[in-house]
């Protein structure tokens, strides 16, 4: 800790530690210790102790929600400043991971969110034991799926397609098929729904999306039999157009007319504001 | 555990266990080593993090049984690389049993400070998993990376005065706000500098000399040209037929690709989260090819980046991953997907990765030169590699290629012509010698002239084209020392040039006389020499043309000396007595 030379500094210095004492002193009003913790930030990795009192009031479970998530909001604020917080990282990452079995739903949530954008390997494991184990799921499956999302190597693929096949909800299984668009070996399931009508839209928008990303030349041929398709729904071929548009042979899709014919009249018919933009965009690159 | 399979099956808790009794056991070590390769059956289907915990509590085994040199590899590997808080731990402290603390380890462990330094995270070494969940347990202990490291460079003792200076550059660099040590660490370093110091004060040296390096297993290791190259690694025809998609969308095969010339293949992946694996390799492989290209060796040692994830990282990926690199992308430099699959090149390469399902779950740094037949010649694994250093043993591999072909000219030569023998070291030399003898032979008159005319033909078609085939040539002629000739290329168009002006007065001389087929058949060998085999590299063209130089050559000589006598013979008997 750099000691402060100037009286200007000493003041900050002293504001910090008078904020600090407030937002982590369990006799303050809630509301004047959650204004407290907006402006500790800075100060909170000045020292060990400083850094200890914020992350015990954070693991807390009798302080208040709002005084708890305001010390876990002012702990990421200052794990921004990268330099002065990492060697504070690796007491904050360990006091997260005691939180992942908090009682409390939101605490427990934000907390799952953090360590799963740094990928942590503790909090993937138990994510994905909650998926296998229903009764030591830590957030709902739909949930858990987006946290595991963050990292193409959490090994979730296996249980995504299992949930895919037999999905809890439909928000699960949205969000399982959102995690499998990175695995290729996941082709023949997208293909699958894309062809399926009685898939809801969004899923079969995503499966697009997912073809498109995984085997572009497969979605190239389905996204014109969408398109000519006048049974398909508006924000599908919106989806198909953009493929084609971006994406397409130029060779090929130039050349084919009835497919040139069809989004000539989508440009000018379509009840889609989308759709119609979606065709002007094609139209301007395909036209002959 | 007594026979259990060591693949995919395994349990974590039962490998936990199984790691625990071997390493009780001194005579296991090897199977402790084994279990550190990326591509064991063991981690087949294992996600990333089950793969880290399981390396880990590895690495940790030989805390406890002292790290053999076959393992050193691995745990200088972690340090070099490594961006995982644990692995990097536990490397640190497995390195601490080993029995010679050397001071080429300080450098490693420099690295790694620098690596994980602002990635760092409490873990507990005492319990397999190493997941830190409260910094208060007593039971099992947390530490850090870091922590580990400065161990690590505390245990190294006087062997740690190279990194003395890496040392200062840390502390100096916290002082001004840029580092990340906590203030204990930082007080750690510090105590470790004045360590040195009072040692250096004190007179103490580094221990003795067979500790001042890494054991030569690790050498063995990162062998170049190796001529034992192990069987296993699969004969060229179970990929010659390959297919491969590049980043424009062609299509290419193994052999079309990789045959014919040497060539660097380094292996990689879009979706490698590690920034000093993969990106870093094919940023690397993009310098190397700007090397080659200083060294006007761009058009005869190829380049490739094989990707592992071929499924996913189609012609557009690749592309943008190579431009982002600044990776030259063209017919003899490529970054390729294997259409059919990766699991043909990993049995060939052997490659240092696993997966689950299609992802790869861990990988080495790993980068081959292959030779003109598509054999791999030379490996750097695991350590990042030095980019001068593929470089000179890729033109070491092509000098050698070089003087094959020379000595295949030779050979098909005399097959040709049974009284001219030529050999490719003193062509020159030998070639004017012959034919002066053949000449003799012939005709009984001295072919003067014909040294001059011979002798910058052959010299300018075996003019070689860089300084490593100059020492190879050189080398070559068997006199010693011969190679240590500084290379000048400037000789190359000298010789060129008087070739040229010889053919030219061979061309004046034909203007004066009849019978042109002397300066015809010179003219047609130096066009064989400079632009067939100079210009366009056509196997056998520069041989041809030496021959077609001195037989036009000799037949212009020959027609010189037949006229003068005829004329005087013609003016004797018009004018006799003259």
């Amino acid at each position: 800790m750099t000691e402060p030379t100037t009286d200007k500094s000493k003041r900050t210095s002293e504001s910090y530690a008078t904020a600090l004492k407030t937002a982590t002193s369990a006799n303050e009003d809630t509301s004047k210790r959650v204004t407290a913790f907006a402006g500790v930030a800075r100060a909170i990795c000045d020292d060990k102790e400083k850094l200890k009192d914020v992350i015990n009031v954070l693991k807390d479970t009798q302080s208040p929600q709002a005084v708890r998530l305001a010390a876990l909001r002012a702990l990421q604020s200052a794990s921004f400043s990268v330099v002065k917080f990492t060697p504070c990282r690796p007491e904050y990452l360990t006091a997260l991971r005691s939180l992942i079995d908090d009682p409390d739903p939101e605490v427990r949530q934000r907390v799952l969110g953090i360590l799963a954008r740094e990928q942590d390997g503790y909090t993937q494991q138990r994510l994905l034991e909650g998926l296998q184990q229903p009764d030591k799921a830590l957030v709902p499956p739909e949930k858990a799926l987006q946290l595991l999302s963050y990292d193409i190597h959490a090994d979730a693929y296996p249980v995504a397609r299992e949930i895919v096949r037999k999905p809890p909800n439909p928000a699960a299984k949205r969000e399982a098929l959102r995690l499998l668009a990175g695995d290729a070996t996941s082709v023949p399931t997208f293909e699958g729904i894309l062809r399926d009508k009685n898939e809801p839209t969004e899923i079969r928008q995503l499966s697009a999306s997912a073809l498109h990303s995984l085997a572009p030349k497969k979605m190239q041929a389905y996204a014109r039999d969408i398109v000519l398709d006048d049974s398909e729904s508006d924000e599908l071929k919106t989806t198909s157009l953009t493929a084609l548009t971006h994406f397409g042979e130029e060779a090929t899709v130039s050349e084919d007319n009835a497919l040139q014919k069809t989004v000539d009249t989508l440009k000018d018919k379509a009840s889609s504001p989308d759709l119609k933009s979606s065709a002007e965009n094609f139209l301007k690159k395909y036209r002959k | 555990m007594p026979g259990l399979p060591l693949d995919s099956k395994v349990s974590e808790l039962q490998f936990s266990i199984l790691v625990d009794e071997l390493k009780t056991d001194p005579a296991q070590p090897a199977l402790l080593v084994a279990l550190l390769r990326e591509d064991h059956p063991i981690y087949d289907q294992r996600g990333t993090a089950a793969t880290i915990r399981m390396r880990g509590w590895v690495l940790l085994a030989f805390e406890r049984l002292g790290l053999p040199e076959t393992a050193l590899l691995f745990v200088l590997e972690e340090l070099d690389n490594g961006r995982e808080p644990y692995l990097v731990a536990a490397a640190a402290r497995s390195l601490r049993s080993f029995t010679c603390p050397s001071p080429a380890m300080a450098a490693f462990l420099m690295r790694a400070l620098a690596n994980i330094q602002f990635h760092d995270d409490l873990v507990c070494l005492n319990r397999y998993g190493g997941y830190a969940v409260s910094s208060q347990d007593t039971a099992a202990p947390g530490t850090t990376a870091v922590d580990e490291l400065l161990a690590a460079l505390n245990w190294l003792g006087p062997n740690a005065e190279g990194a003395a200076p890496a040392m200062e550059a840390l502390l100096a660099d916290n002082a001004k706000g840029g580092g990340a040590l906590s203030q204990t660490q930082l007080q750690e370093l510090r105590a470790i500098l004045e360590s040195l110091h009072g040692d250096f004060l004190d007179g103490i040296e580094p221990p003795p000399s067979q500790c001042c390096t890494l054991p030569a297993s690790i050498g063995a290791l990162r062998n170049w040209l190796a001529t034992t190259w192990p069987d296993n690694r699969g004969h060229k025809q179970d990929v010659g037929s390959i297919i491969f998609e590049d980043q424009d969308g062609e299509h290419v095969k193994f052999a079309d690709f990789f045959y014919g010339r040497p060539s660097v293949v380094a292996f990689f992946y879009t979706r490698c989260t590690n920034p000093l694996k993969c990106s870093l390799t094919v940023t690397k492989l993009a310098r190397l090819q700007k090397l080659l290209a200083e060294r006007c060796l761009d058009d005869r040692i190829r380049t490739a980046a094989i990707t592992y994830d071929p499924e996913f990282d189609l012609a557009e990926r690749l592309s943008a991953y190579g431009k982002s690199r600044g990776v030259r992308m063209d017919g003899d430099n490529r970054l390729l997907r294997a259409v059919e699959g990766i699991e043909p090149l990993r049995k060939y390469f052997r490659l240092g990765v696993n997966f689950i399902q299609s992802i790869v779950n861990r990988h080495r740094v790993e980068v081959y030169i292959l030779d003109a037949t598509g054999r791999v010649a030379a490996s750097f694994e695991r350590i990042q590699w030095d980019e001068n250093e593929v470089l000179e043993c890729a033109a070491v591999l092509l000098a050698k290629d070089n003087i094959s072909t020379v000595s295949r000219s030779r050979h098909t030569i005399e097959n040709d012509n049974k009284e001219k023998t030529y050999t490719a070291k003193s062509s020159s030399f030998t070639a004017v010698t012959q034919s002066a003898s053949s000449a003799r032979e012939r005709g009984g008159s001295t072919l003067r002239g014909l040294p001059a005319l011979s002798i910058f033909s052959v010299a300018t078609a075996f003019f070689p084209k860089c300084p490593v085939c100059w020492a190879a040539y050189l080398s070559a002629s068997g006199i010693a020392g011969l190679e240590q000739l500084p290379y000048f290329p400037w000789l190359l168009p000298l010789f060129a040039s008087l070739m040229l002006i010889n053919l030219s007065s061979l061309w004046l001389q034909q203007r004066s006389r009849q019978g042109s087929l002397g300066f015809y058949l010179a003219a047609l060998g130096a066009f064989l020499i400079l632009v067939c085999g100079i210009g366009l590299e056509l196997p056998y063209a520069s041989a041809a043309g030496i021959v077609l130089t001195i037989i036009g050559s000799a037949i212009s000589v020959l027609h010189s000396r037949y006229s003068t006598s005829f004329q005087r013979s013609q003016v004797g008997q018009i004018f006799p007595g003259n």
